[in-house]
């Protein structure tokens, strides 16, 4: 299983929209820096992320820092940067997308 | 767990350097170990030693080389990268007869080889987008 | 022997980013690594025939990308669904590129032993 990475904001960088395109199902997906836009409930990106199989985590610091925590969809689990470290070890691959 | 970094960013204008420098310091409190980082692309520019932040603003050059000491990282700047962006240690600087090195302490200059290298010794390897 | 895969998402000549993709997968497989390269979303701009660097001042993509077979890189791969959704066939790419339905791309990645995305 892959933990994808993706640092970008969806709908200023296609970033988010290639990596669920070739995505597996039931891969992780990790929104840091302005990845996290897509985590916000009333995102259709939200929608999309909720809808596959997979956990969808979000940074914490970077949610905290763009004033997002209370807009989060409910399918996202906000992760610390140590959780972020261990994430990369559970995972046998890791990708990013930018 | 052995990891090793590919950074991508421009310092100060990317959160990029800052994230990845974030991670690895998460990644060697929690007890594991860096084999190698690589700035590449823009990134090169967190080698410069002659970059002045602000004073309400962290030194990302003194950052990395304070972390570089403190875990004997190895933090390796592409040298096809960082001579076109103006970053250069002593040695280039003779050879191409410029007027000054800035190479920050604790980064090396080297070739593409050494993120090869360690992307073949690593248990997991990470980039952090341009 | 291990095996890399590079992923290039992004168009040429705006941003020197993808040019450096090139060249991290050039200098691999100079290391005698094996070497994959599976372009996708407006990373498919990359391969398209007709390309003239010069004009934009730069060292031109597709004769890098058409050189990779002298450094054993045979596995040129484009995403089928990024060159449908640009309206784009094979036959307007450079040779020797073959086709992957995005459904297999999760196997190539899970074959390679590194996987850089770019």
């Amino acid at each position: 299983m892959t933990l994808h990475i993706v640092s970008k904001a969806p709908d200023l960088n296609a970033a988010l929209a290639d990596c669920l395109r070739v995505a597996a199902a039931g891969d992780s997906i990790l929104l840091i820096e302005d990845g996290v836009l897509a985590a916000v409930a009333s995102s259709a990106w939200h929608a999309q992320l909720a809808a596959r199989e997979g956990t969808i985590y979000a940074l914490d610091d970077d949610v905290a820092a763009r004033g997002l925590q209370s807009l989060l969809g409910a399918s996202v689990t906000t992760v610390d940067y140590g959780a972020f470290v261990d994430l990369c070890c559970q995972h046998p691959s890791v990708q990013s997308w930018f | 767990m052995k990891f090793s970094i590919l950074v991508l960013g421009a310092p100060y204008s990317r959160q990029s350097v800052q994230t990845a420098y974030r991670f690895a310091d998460a990644a060697l409190q929690r007890g594991h170990s860096i084999y190698r980082v690589f700035f590449y692309h823009d990134a090169v520019n967190t080698g410069n030693a002659l970059s002045q932040p602000p004073q309400d603003a962290a030194s990302l050059p003194a950052l990395w080389t304070e972390l570089g000491q403190k875990h004997q990282l190895d933090l390796v700047v592409c040298i096809s990268s960082a001579l076109k962006r103006g970053v250069i240690d002593p040695t280039e600087a003779a050879r191409y007869e410029k007027p000054a090195a800035n190479l920050a302490p604790g980064f090396e200059l080297s070739g593409l080889g050494q993120w090869v290298d360690a992307c073949l010794n690593s248990d997991r390897v990470l980039t952090f987008g341009a | 022997m291990p095996s890399f895969l590079f992923v290039c998402r992004k168009p040429p000549y705006g941003d020197s980013l993808p040019r450096e993709a090139l060249d991290m997968a050039l200098a691999t497989a100079a290391f005698d690594q094996q070497v994959s390269l599976f372009f996708t979303g407006d990373g498919v701009w990359q391969l398209l025939q007709g390309q003239d660097g010069q004009r934009a001042d730069q060292k031109d993509i597709a004769a890098l990308i058409s050189a990779m077979p002298l450094y054993d890189i045979e596995a040129l791969y484009a995403d089928s669904s990024s060159l449908r959704d640009r309206g784009l066939r094979l036959e307007q790419l450079l040779p020797g590129v073959h086709l992957l339905e995005p459904s297999a791309y999760a196997t190539l990645a899970a074959e390679s032993d590194v996987v850089l995305n770019f």
